[in-house]
C-alpha cells in the first residue's frame, strides 16, 4: 500500500488505534476468557464514545469485564450496585454536613459514584425508575445536576451497566428513553466448552494474573476522535438509514414481521449509533472508510434495544433478535444477488 | 503527494464497464430463463384447449396452434430478457457488485464515491489508496455471476406433455366421435320404448285381473303384538278363531277398555276377511322406533297361579272395582312390587316409552313408577358438610329428611322411600337452588408460635402472571375506561 502525505496521518491513527485496541483487548484477556464478541463490542462502544449494557444470566463474568476494561485502561472507576432503595442522591451525590475550620458546620457537597470515567451500572434494572433517571443526564448530556449545582463528567465517560435477564421479579425494566442511550446492548452467553478449564484456572488457583494499565484517558480521547474522522460512503449512509427505517413499523423498507410484531422502531439516534459503531467496525478491518458491511455486523448489538415490542409481538413469542434478523434479511446489501 | 485519481478513475471505470457488462448478460440470461419457465406452463392451457376444440368436432387448426405455442414461448424468454439487458447498470452498482463477488468489503464502491467528492480528507485518501491496491487485483479477475439454470428435466417434461396433446388432438377425428354418438343416442331410445312397452303390457294385466296384485308385505316390526305379528307372518290365513279367542283371554281381564280395544284390533286384524277393520290398524299401531309393549303378551304366557289383583297399570280397573284400599297403600305393597329381582325390572323398564308410562301412572297414585324418573338432585351440600341442614324443607337444596311430593306426600302412614334403586333412566333434571345469604363462621386465629421456619428450601417461585409492562398496561386501559374516555384501542395501549 503506498502511503502519501495526505493519508499518512490517516494510516497513523488508524494503525493506532489497532494497536491501543489490541493491546487493551489483550489484558483483558487476561481476567476474561474467550467471549470474543462481547469484549469487542465493549471496547467499541468505548472508543465510539458510547454506552453499553450488558445482559446475561449470573456467574459469566459481566462485573468481571467491566472491571477489567478499568484496570486496562487506567481510568476512574466506581461501580454503583443497583438496588430497589437506592435513591438519586447516592448516585448523583448530595451536601453533607461537614465540620468547618472554624468550629462550626458547614455543607459540602460530596459527587456521587456516577462522577467517574468508566461508571459499572451493576444490575441496573434492580432500581427505581426515578433512580435510573438519574443517569439520563449524565449518560446523554456528560453532567449532573445537583439542587444549583452542575457537574461536568470528565470524559472519557462512559457507563457499562448489567443486567440480569432472569431475576424479573423485583426488578423494572428500563424506560425507552434509558434504553436508548446505550450504544450497544450486549448478550452474553455461556462461555464455549474449551474455555472452561482456562476459566477454572485462572479463577481458583493462586496467583491469577490482573489486567494492568496498557492506555489512559488522553489515549482514549485521541481514539475517540480517530474513529470519529472515519469516513462514511454514501452507499454504506444509504444501507444503516434502510436499516434503520425497517424496524419501523409502516416504512417501505420494514419487513412483514416488523409491521406485526413491533409497536416502535429504532429513533435516528439509532442510526448514530450504527455509523459510529460501523466506523470503530472499519478500523478494527483495516479500512479507512465505513462499507455497508461493517453497518450489517453491528446491526444486531445497535438495534436489538430500541426495537419495542407489540403486544401482539410479545404474545407471539417474538423477540427483538428475530426482528433485528428479518430487518437484515429485507434490506440487502449492496451488489448482493443480480 | 496524492495517487495517480486519474489512473484510478480509470481503472474503476473499466472495472466498473465490464463488472455492467456481466451483470447486464446474467440478468438477461435470468430474466429470459424466468420467462421461457413461466410461459412453459401456461403451453399445456394452449394444448389442453387445442384438444377440447378438437374432441367437441371443431376442425382445429392444431398445427397453427402449436407453432403459436411455441412463438409465444419464444418471446416469453426473449421480450423479458431483451428488458433486463437493455437496464443500464451504473458505476456505483457494478463496483458494488464487483465487491461483494471478489469480497473487497465494499472498497471499490467507497472508491467510486470518493472519486467524486471535490475535497477529500485525510481517511478518504487513504480509502483511496486502498482501493487502488485492490483494483489492480481485480482487474484480471472474472466475475461469475450466479444465474439459476433452466431447469432442463421440468422444462423438457412440459414441453413434451404439451407436444403430446397437441398431437392428440391433431389426431382426433370428429368423424367417427359424431358417428359414435348417434350409435349411442339411438341404443338409450331402443331401451326406452322396450321399457315404456313393458309397463303398458303390466298394467294391462293389472286392469284384467286386479286380484292377481300380490299382496303387499307386512312390515317386518310390528308395532304392537310383536309375538302374534310373527304367528301372522308364519300363517296369514290359520285359525283365526284360537287366536282371537287367546287375545281375548289374555288381555280382556285385567286392561282397561282401551287396552280391549286394542285386543279387539289385534283379533281382528288377523281375520283376513274383515275389510272394515285395517283402516284403523295405522292408528293403533305405535310409533315406528318404539319397542312394543311385550308386557301383557308376557304376562299371558305365563301360567296364573292365581287371580291377580289389580295390577299397577290398570288404572281403571283398580279404582272401580272399589277393593275399598288406599290405592296408593295398596300399590306400595303389591307383591309384583317387592319380590322382583330389581335388576331384571330396571331392564325391562328401561326399554319402556317414559310418556306412555307416565300417561298411565299420573295421578300421584303409584309413586314408584313416578319416582323412576330421574329424581330431583338434592346432593347439593353446600357449606353443611355432614351436619344437617337447618333451613331444609323438602323442596330441593340440601336435605336430609326428604319427603316425596304429589298426593301421596299427604298421605299418613305411608312409607315412602328415598329411592327407587336402580340407574335412573336417562332425562332432564330438574335443580331447584335456594338463594341463601352465606353466613360468617368464626375460626380461631392460628398463634404466631406455631409458624415455624421453612425447613426446607422453597425453590424457585413462579413469576406473576404479569410483567411489570404488561400490569401497566393493563392498569392504564382501565384508568382509561373509568375516566369515561370510551374503550381505548387495545392497539395504541403502551
Amino acid at each position: 500500500m503506498t502511503t502519501t502525505d495526505a493519508s499518512g496521518a490517516a494510516h497513523a491513527a488508524a494503525a493506532r488505534f489497532r494497536e491501543v485496541h489490541d493491546k487493551v483487548k489483550a489484558e483483558v484477556h487476561k481476567a476474561i476468557v474467550g467471549q470474543e464478541e462481547v469484549i469487542d463490542a465493549v471496547l467499541a462502544a468505548l472508543f465510539a464514545g458510547g454506552h453499553v449494557l450488558l445482559e446475561g444470566v449470573p456467574g459469566i463474568g459481566k462485573t468481571m469485564l467491566v472491571r477489567a476494561v478499568g484496570d486496562a485502561l487506567d481510568l476512574s472507576f466506581s461501580r454503583i450496585q443497583f438496588t430497589p432503595d437506592l435513591m438519586p442522591a447516592d448516585v448523583r451525590g448530595t451536601e453533607v454536613l461537614v465540620e468547618a475550620e472554624g468550629g462550626g458546620r458547614d455543607l459540602e457537597f460530596r459527587a456521587g459514584p456516577i462522577v467517574a470515567n468508566l461508571v459499572l451500572a451493576d444490575e441496573i434494572n434492580r432500581a427505581t425508575p426515578k433512580t435510573q433517571s438519574a443517569m439520563l443526564e449524565a449518560m446523554q448530556e456528560r453532567q449532573v445536576t445537583v439542587g444549583d449545582r452542575t457537574i461536568a463528567l470528565d470524559e472519557p465517560y462512559c457507563v457499562m451497566a448489567t443486567q440480569n435477564p432472569v431475576e424479573q421479579e423485583g426488578t423494572y425494566p428500563l424506560p425507552e428513553a434509558q434504553l436508548d442511550r446505550f450504544l450497544f446492548k450486549v448478550v452474553v452467553g455461556y462461555p464455549k466448552e474449551a474455555d472452561y478449564a482456562r476459566i477454572l484456572a485462572l479463577t481458583t488457583g493462586v496467583d491469577a494474573e490482573q489486567p494492568g494499565a496498557v492506555s489512559n484517558a488522553e489515549e482514549v480521547l485521541e481514539l475517540r476522535r480517530t474513529v470519529r474522522e472515519v469516513e462514511v460512503g454514501e452507499s454504506a449512509q444509504e444501507h444503516a438509514v434502510r436499516l434503520i427505517m425497517a424496524t419501523q413499523p409502516g416504512s417501505p423498507y420494514a419487513p412483514q414481521l416488523v409491521e406485526d410484531a413491533v409497536a416502535l422502531g429504532s429513533s435516528p439516534r439509532g442510526a448514530q449509533a450504527l455509523i459510529l459503531a460501523a466506523k470503530v467496525q472499519a478500523l478494527r478491518a483495516g479500512r479507512f472508510a465505513v462499507a455497508a458491511e461493517d453497518v450489517r455486523a453491528v446491526a444486531m448489538p445497535c438495534l436489538r434495544h430500541r426495537v419495542l415490542l407489540s403486544f401482539q409481538g410479545q404474545a407471539d413469542g417474538v423477540t427483538a433478535d428475530q426482528v433485528v434478523e428479518a430487518v437484515l434479511a429485507a434490506v440487502p446489501l449492496p451488489g448482493a444477488g443480480l | 503527494m496524492s495517487p495517480d485519481l486519474g489512473a484510478l478513475r480509470g481503472q474503476l471505470d473499466d472495472l466498473a464497464a465490464q463488472a455492467g457488462r456481466g451483470l447486464r448478460l446474467a440478468r438477461a440470461r435470468a430474466a429470459g430463463i424466468d420467462g421461457v419457465e413461466r410461459a412453459a406452463r401456461h403451453l399445456w392451457v394452449l394444448a389442453l384447449l387445442a384438444l377440447g376444440l378438437a374432441l367437441i368436432g371443431l376442425d382445429v387448426p392444431v398445427g397453427t396452434l402449436l407453432l403459436l405455442g411455441l412463438l409465444a414461448l419464444a418471446l416469453a424468454g426473449a421480450v423479458p430478457a431483451w428488458r433486463a439487458g437493455a437496464r443500464r447498470v451504473d458505476r456505483v452498482e457494478a463496483l458494488a457488485v464487483v465487491d461483494e463477488r471478489l469480497h473487497l468489503s465494499g472498497r471499490l464502491q467507497v472508491a467510486g464515491e470518493f472519486l467524486d467528492r471535490a475535497r477529500r480528507t485525510p481517511f478518504m485518501v487513504a480509502a483511496l489508496e486502498d482501493a487502488a491496491t485492490w483494483v489492480r487485483g481485480a482487474q484480471g479477475v472474472e466475475l461469475v455471476h450466479p444465474v439459476e439454470p433452466l431447469r432442463g428435466g421440468w422444462f423438457a417434461r412440459r414441453l413434451s406433455g404439451a407436444l403430446a396433446l397437441f398431437l392428440a388432438a391433431a389426431l382426433v377425428v370428429p368423424g367417427p366421435l359424431r358417428e359414435r354418438a348417434e350409435e349411442l343416442v339411438a341404443d338409450v331410445q331402443d331401451a326406452v320404448a322396450d321399457l315404456v312397452e313393458g309397463v303398458r303390457d303390466r298394467v294391462a294385466v293389472l286392469e284384467r285381473d286386479p286380484v292377481a296384485v300380490p299382496e303387499p308385505e307386512l312390515p317386518e316390526t310390528r308395532p304392537a303384538d310383536a309375538a302374534g305379528a310373527a304367528e301372522l307372518t308364519e300363517d296369514p290365513r290359520g285359525d283365526v278363531s284360537e287366536r282371537e279367542k287367546d287375545s281375548k283371554g289374555s288381555t280382556g281381564q285385567g286392561r282397561s277398555a282401551e287396552a280391549n280395544s286394542t285386543s279387539s284390533d289385534s283379533s281382528a286384524r288377523g281375520a283376513p276377511s274383515d275389510q272394515a277393520q285395517p283402516s284403523k290398524e295405522p292408528e293403533k299401531r305405535p310409533k315406528p322406533g318404539k319397542k312394543p309393549k311385550a308386557k301383557p303378551r308376557k304376562q299371558d304366557s305365563k301360567p296364573r297361579a292365581k287371580e291377580p289383583e289389580p295390577s299397577a297399570t290398570t288404572t281403571g280397573a283398580g279404582s272401580s272395582k272399589g277393593s275399598g284400599r288406599n290405592p296408593t297403600a295398596s300399590e306400595w305393597s303389591s307383591p309384583e312390587q317387592a319380590p322382583a329381582p330389581d335388576d331384571a325390572e330396571i331392564d325391562e323398564d328401561e326399554e319402556v316409552d317414559d310418556d306412555e308410562e307416565e300417561q298411565e301412572s299420573r295421578g300421584g297414585v303409584q309413586p314408584s313408577l313416578r319416582d323412576r324418573r330421574p329424581p330431583v338432585s338434592r346432593d347439593l351440600r353446600i357449606g353443611f358438610g355432614n351436619r344437617p341442614n337447618p333451613d331444609a324443607n323438602g323442596r330441593g337444596g340440601p336435605s336430609e329428611q326428604k319427603k316425596s311430593r304429589g298426593v301421596a306426600s299427604l298421605v299418613l302412614g305411608v312409607p315412602i322411600p328415598d329411592r327407587v334403586k336402580g340407574r335412573p333412566g336417562p332425562g332432564r333434571t330438574k335443580v331447584t337452588q335456594e338463594r341463601v345469604l352465606p353466613k360468617a363462621e368464626d375460626a380461631a386465629p392460628r398463634p404466631a408460635e406455631t409458624v415455624t421456619p421453612r425447613s426446607r428450601p422453597e425453590g424457585r417461585l413462579p413469576e406473576l402472571d404479569l410483567e411489570p409492562w404488561v400490569r401497566g398496561m393493563v392498569r392504564d386501559y382501565f384508568q382509561r375506561l373509568r375516566s369515561g374516555a370510551g374503550s381505548p384501542d387495545p392497539r395504541t395501549t403502551p
